[in-house]
């Protein structure tokens, strides 16, 4: 018994010694430096962009460059902003084709990988191969034809043909597929039994279990609508219909000498979206890490 | 996610050549389903996908499947006024000396973007894996660019690097480039271009490694740490084989992305100067929208670019089904 006991020493967490500490640190300072350095190289640029929007244009202009405001300058650019662009305009264009795309996306996205994820159906393999074909087709493909499509329509510079070709996407659609199967079998049928019609039973009890991918999809889908381009130039190239990003394409692309309105809309801009993705890094971080087809 | 959904949601044509005999089965098989409960509920599945499928098909199939007439046109945005010319288009195109000039900047952007790209988001990946509370702040850090915009950055880097008033002009004169008008320089322009795209996209790669990485069982660098492999060797013995998977899926859409890159070209540079910049989408974009709304031209065009990705993504799917047995 004796024996025994003395086979199995008592566990102790013995300190790492200081000495080999000190090794780790110093082994990880060029690392550290490295990391740091791409830090910088990513932060200053944006960083720059932020004062300038506090300086005024003869401070921007002066050569050496000087790095820090000397006073708050940031009214004054504003109200130039505001008064050589319709910034409110446009950023009321941006929220209601961010809003008005991602909201139904959610819901149209949801309900399609829902139906794949939990029902059986004749067709269903060809369906999937042909929402799966969507995902290889490129949008500066068929960007053209689309525009013949909305014009033809008629719902050129209008939120119609800004939103509805943004909604479905195959993309969520498989998403939300795969987060629907990892949900167990049973909880539907339980449902079922008690009488809940389908649509209850995905909108009261599957879709809140997926809460954390719609969250995914939300702060995505907002962010891909904000920050979009390409398409807001095409449809949206009336001067009442920009959005922010189209707006101050062309309003910086008209190359102005006049710096400090650049930096200042540039800067404002930018701000929504940082708070976004203060807030929900995780989602976003997810998002991408699931698959990086977006970008 | 599981893994065999990872692998038909990272490239549709994986799906297609491993389940093609699933394809024909589900044409195929007739059977209906017996129980009316079970006939309730496959109308239900209709109708819960009817919302997403007409959408996707008119905006997406049916747009790409009108390319090919429309490529086939000569017209601008009045479809009454098409003229049918054939593959004239297409010809057209190949004797065009600027489309022919943006498919070589477009190559040489992808040739240069994509390996210093996957270089840098491996090695800052290999160094960013463990969770530490520092390395998780580095990691929002390199992540920050890409929620913003690409006008943003366009701007800001247009602006950082501004011939009188940009900072980096002056650090680059500081430091001996007595020259450093790098936006205005035909030669330098595509270089800026690419600092930029790999600046504001690095984060995706280095993420998507990262969990890559975090993924690959403790018990392979522990048993490869107990064979006295120091980190360098654990690098390229255990980590990068671990991560190859997601290497390929990574390579195949920053190809593509960079086949397609327009978003920041047109931001900052506008295809300029003198035209060094213009790659095939912005060239693409300014036949079929700014100058004489050359539709059917412009779409001729960009089934060239749709060739290109498809070839890509047979090309990496082949390199993915080969390295993975």
């Amino acid at each position: 018994m004796n024996t025994e006991a003395r086979t199995v020493p008592p566990v102790t967490y013995r300190k790492t010694p200081s000495a080999v500490v000190a090794k780790r640190i110093i082994k990880y300072i060029p690392i550290f430096i490295l990391l740091v350095f791409f830090a910088f190289l990513l932060l200053a640029p944006l960083l720059w962009m932020c004062l300038g929007a506090f300086k005024s244009d003869p401070e921007i202009l002066t050569y050496p460059p000087r790095y820090f405001p000397t006073g708050n300058n940031f009214s004054k650019n504003w109200e130039s902003v505001l008064r050589q662009i319709d910034f409110w305009g446009m950023t009321l264009n941006t929220t209601v084709y961010a809003i008005g795309t991602t909201i139904p996306a959610m819901f149209v996205n949801a309900l399609a990988g829902y139906a794949f994820a939990r029902f059986r159906f004749r067709g269903k393999n060809v369906l999937f191969i042909l929402f799966l074909a969507t995902m290889m087709i490129p949008f500066q493909v068929i960007m053209v034809p689309l525009y013949l499509e909305i014009y033809f329509i008629g719902w050129l510079n209008s939120f119609w043909g800004l939103i509805v070709p943004k909604i479905a996407s195959a993309y969520w659609i498989f998403l939300c597929r795969a987060a629907f199967e990892g949900l167990p079998k049973d909880l539907e049928d339980a449902a079922r039994i008690d009488g809940m019609n389908e649509f209850g039973i995905f909108t009261r009890i599957m879709l809140p279990l997926i809460i954390p991918t719609m969250i995914t999809v939300l702060l995505l889908s907002i962010n891909n609508c904000w920050n979009d381009l390409l398409w807001p130039m095409i449809v949206a190239s009336k001067s009442n219909m920009r959005t922010l990003s189209n707006g101050l394409a062309i309003f910086i692309g008209n190359r102005t000498a006049n710096y400090s309105s650049a930096f200042t809309a540039a800067a404002v801009s930018m701000i929504p979206m940082l708070i976004l993705y203060l807030f929900g890094q995780k989602y976003f971080v997810a998002g991408q890490a699931t698959s990086g087809i977006k970008g | 996610m599981r893994e065999g959904d990872a692998g038909s949601l990272r490239c549709p044509l994986f799906f297609f050549m491993k389940n093609g005999g699933l394809f024909v089965t589900a044409i195929v098989s007739k059977k209906k389903p017996t129980k009316s409960f079970e006939r309730k509920l496959e109308k239900t599945a209709y109708l819960f996908i009817l919302p997403a499928a007409v959408l996707l098909i008119v905006f997406c199939i049916v747009p790409m499947l009108a390319s090919f007439w429309v490529s086939a046109q000569n017209m601008g945005v009045d479809l009454s006024q098409a003229k049918y010319v054939g593959l004239g288009n297409y010809a057209k195109a190949l004797s065009d000396r600027r489309f022919i000039q943006s498919i070589g900047i477009t190559l040489k952007y992808t040739a240069i973007e994509v390996p210093l790209q996957m270089v840098i988001g491996v090695f800052l990946s290999a160094l960013l894996a463990k969770n530490t509370l520092l390395n998780k702040l580095f990691r929002s850090i390199y992540f920050l660019p890409v929620v913003a915009s690409a006008v943003t950055v366009g701007v800001t880097w247009q602006l950082v690097l501004h011939s009188n008033i940009g900072i980096f002009t002056y650090w680059l004169k500081c430091i001996g480039f007595s020259d450093a008008n790098l936006l205005n320089n035909t030669t330098t322009a595509i270089y800026v271009v690419v600092f930029v795209a790999i600046w504001k996209t690095f984060g995706i790669s280095a993420i998507i490694l990262v969990s890559a990485i975090q993924n690959i069982p403790d018990s392979l660098f522990e048993a490869s740490a107990i064979d006295g492999a120091g980190k360098v060797r654990q690098f390229f013995s255990v980590t990068l084989p671990g991560v190859m998977p997601s290497f390929w899926f990574l390579l195949m859409t920053r190809i593509i992305g960079s086949l397609q890159m327009f978003d920041i070209v047109y931001t900052m540079t506008g295809g300029g100067p003198s035209r060094s910049t213009t790659t095939m989408v912005v060239y693409i974009y300014d036949q079929a929208f700014n100058s004489m709304n050359k539709t059917g031209y412009a779409t001729a065009m960009s089934e060239f670019l749709f060739a290109g990705i498809l070839l890509v993504t047979c090309v990496m799917y082949y390199i993915m089904n080969k390295t993975s047995d």
